[in-house]
């Protein structure tokens, strides 16, 4: 039987080398797994940086959001504001205008609401002016109640004919008005309108006189001036009262050409002529020299518009009758409305309803506007005083003058057309009205 | 680097690196700020010292027109050693509640409103 032999096994050294190789093997798994753990802090870091850019990227994003908003906001405040200024505005235009033009300016004026300055600006207008001749003399005779029914019958039919005509009502001081052409709103024909807007008052004036009549109230007459030129225009006024107007030297150019005109006469300059001569009718012209006005002016009296208006005063003939025998009377010269306290004599010489030549014992200026008291031949005054403009000097006599009544009492119009020589029939206002 | 249009107009004046803005901005989206965002960056990238964006004059910004300006701020906020100044007016409402937002983006920009 074979001896049993000790167990084959490694040698000593190659048990040594498979230690060693071990080590090798730990020591290299260990330098992975340090470079593994590097390698996780260095991704650990790079994504704490990363979701640090992402924080501030989204903290950025969520402040110009916000920002965004806001500025939404801000616009939105602004444009509410915006649309109450508007609304305000409006609402002023409204308030303003409704008085002084027609309903459908105001519409014009609410449509361009940028397209008018309120706040003052220098613009070419034609202003008109009008007023009653003798108004003032007249109130003096009648009943309070009697002088608001002749005024505002006046007035209602002088405002209905200046808005149809698209005029702006600046002012309305007693039986006086002040209109413009070209404010708030500038149209072409500017001048033209103010023109036959004053014919057609003129036309109209006649139709208000007949109620007047029926009632034995007396006529009214009217004088018209008419100017072209700059004027600053806009609200006039404090902040609790404050009114569309204008001023400037035309404004009160246009009261002086006014202060020329006798009743149912329209006067207008030379720079309103230049704008109409071409559809215009003129009666006559003349050349004042009013205060306050460098060189003398001309002015031209219109009785007729042709083109789209087409208007025409009726002709006035009116001819003067020579007085089988001059009247006495005594007469003072107006300044302004204020009468002069020296009393002159003089002759009335020859007389029509509304006109007369007179012979004065001082001579006066044309347009010069007179109170006058008539003498009976008995030397016994007439009662109440008449007023007359000076409308023309005789060129061959220094102290002759054509008048014009602005206003003549009842008792003076009987004595007047007794002395013409008509018989004189006193009205029945009982059977009249 | 001028941007002219009827309605808006943006002036870059290298001497005194300044950006005006004036008009109404009223584009839509980024798309159409892209040439204004354009002239503004370029004017930070020269490391001016002082940039000054004048929106003195500008009457209306629309919010992609803040973003835009918004934009702009995140990117000047890299040029540190340049100082941005912004001008608005009181005369717009919008500028005064609007154009402080910047400084949270920007706290170092500077806001002058007159």
């Amino acid at each position: 039987m074979p001896a049993a032999q000790p167990p084959r096994g490694p040698s000593c050294q190659a048990l040594l080398a498979e230690v060693q190789a071990l080590r090798q093997r730990v020591a290299a798994l260990e330098q992975e797994k340090h470079d593994l753990e590097v390698m996780l802090d260095m991704a650990t870091d790079h994504a704490d940086d990363l979701s640090e850019s992402l924080q501030q990227e989204r903290d950025d994003l969520e402040t110009m959001l916000e920002m965004t908003t806001d500025h939404a906001d801000a616009l939105e405040a602004d444009l509410q504001s915006q649309a109450e200024t508007l609304a305000q505005r409006s609402q002023f235009i409204r308030e303003t205008f409704d008085r002084y033009v027609s309903e459908d300016v105001v519409a014009q004026l609410l449509d361009v609401p940028e397209g008018i300055e309120l706040g003052g600006e220098l613009r070419k207008l034609t202003l008109l002016m009008s007023d009653l001749r003798g108004f003032t003399a007249l109130t003096e005779c009648l009943a309070p109640q009697e002088v608001m029914t002749v005024l505002n019958r006046y007035l209602e039919a002088m405002v209905d004919v200046i808005l149809a005509y698209r005029g702006t009502i600046i002012e309305i001081l007693g039986d006086g008005l002040l209109v413009l052409f070209g404010a708030p709103l500038t149209r072409d024909d500017d001048a033209e309108r103010a023109v036959a807007c004053a014919l057609a008052m003129q036309l109209r004036l006649d139709a208000t006189n007949t109620p007047n009549r029926q009632a034995g109230l007396p006529d009214v007459d009217m004088g018209i001036g008419i100017h072209t030129g700059e004027v600053v225009v806009g609200n006039i006024g404090s902040q609790q009262r404050t009114k569309y107007g204008v001023v400037g030297s035309a404004v009160n150019l246009t009261g002086r050409i006014e202060s020329y005109t006798t009743g149912g006469q329209i006067l207008i300059s030379s720079t309103t002529y230049t704008e109409t001569a071409a559809v215009l009718t003129v009666s006559h012209q003349m050349t004042v020299a009013p205060k306050g006005v460098a060189a003398p002016i001309t002015l031209y009296a219109v009785s007729g518009i042709g083109g789209a208006h087409h208007l025409y005063l009726p002709t006035q003939t009116e001819t003067l009758v020579l007085l089988p025998q001059a009247l006495d009377m005594r007469y003072t010269v107006l300044e302004g409305k204020f009468a002069g306290s020296t009393m002159y004599g003089g002759r009335v010489i020859k007389l029509a309803t509304k006109t007369a030549e007179l012979h004065l014992d001082q001579p006066v200026a044309a347009f010069s506007n007179l109170k006058l008291h008539l003498l009976r031949p008995t030397g016994e005054v007439v009662p109440g005083e008449l007023f007359a403009k000076v409308v023309d000097t005789l060129p061959e006599d220094t102290f002759g003058v054509v008048v014009h009544f602005t206003s003549i009492p009842e008792a003076a119009r009987t004595f007047l057309d007794t002395m013409r020589g008509y018989e004189y029939h006193v009205i029945n206002r009982a059977e009249q009205v | 680097m001028d941007i002219i249009h009827d309605d808006y107009q943006v002036h870059y004046d290298a001497a005194t690196a300044t950006v005006l803005c004036q008009g109404s901005f009223r584009l839509r989206g980024t798309e159409e700020y892209a040439p204004i965002l354009q002239v503004l960056t370029a004017a930070v990238e020269t490391h001016p010292a002082t940039l000054t964006l004048d929106l003195r004059t500008l009457q209306f910004l629309n919010s992609s027109g803040i973003n835009t300006l918004a934009k702009f701020v995140l990117h000047a906020r890299q040029y540190t050693a340049t100082q941005v100044v912004m001008k608005g007016s009181h005369q717009f409402p919008w500028q005064e509640k609007s154009l402080k937002n910047f400084q949270r983006l920007l706290p170092r920009l500077q806001l002058e409103i007159e």
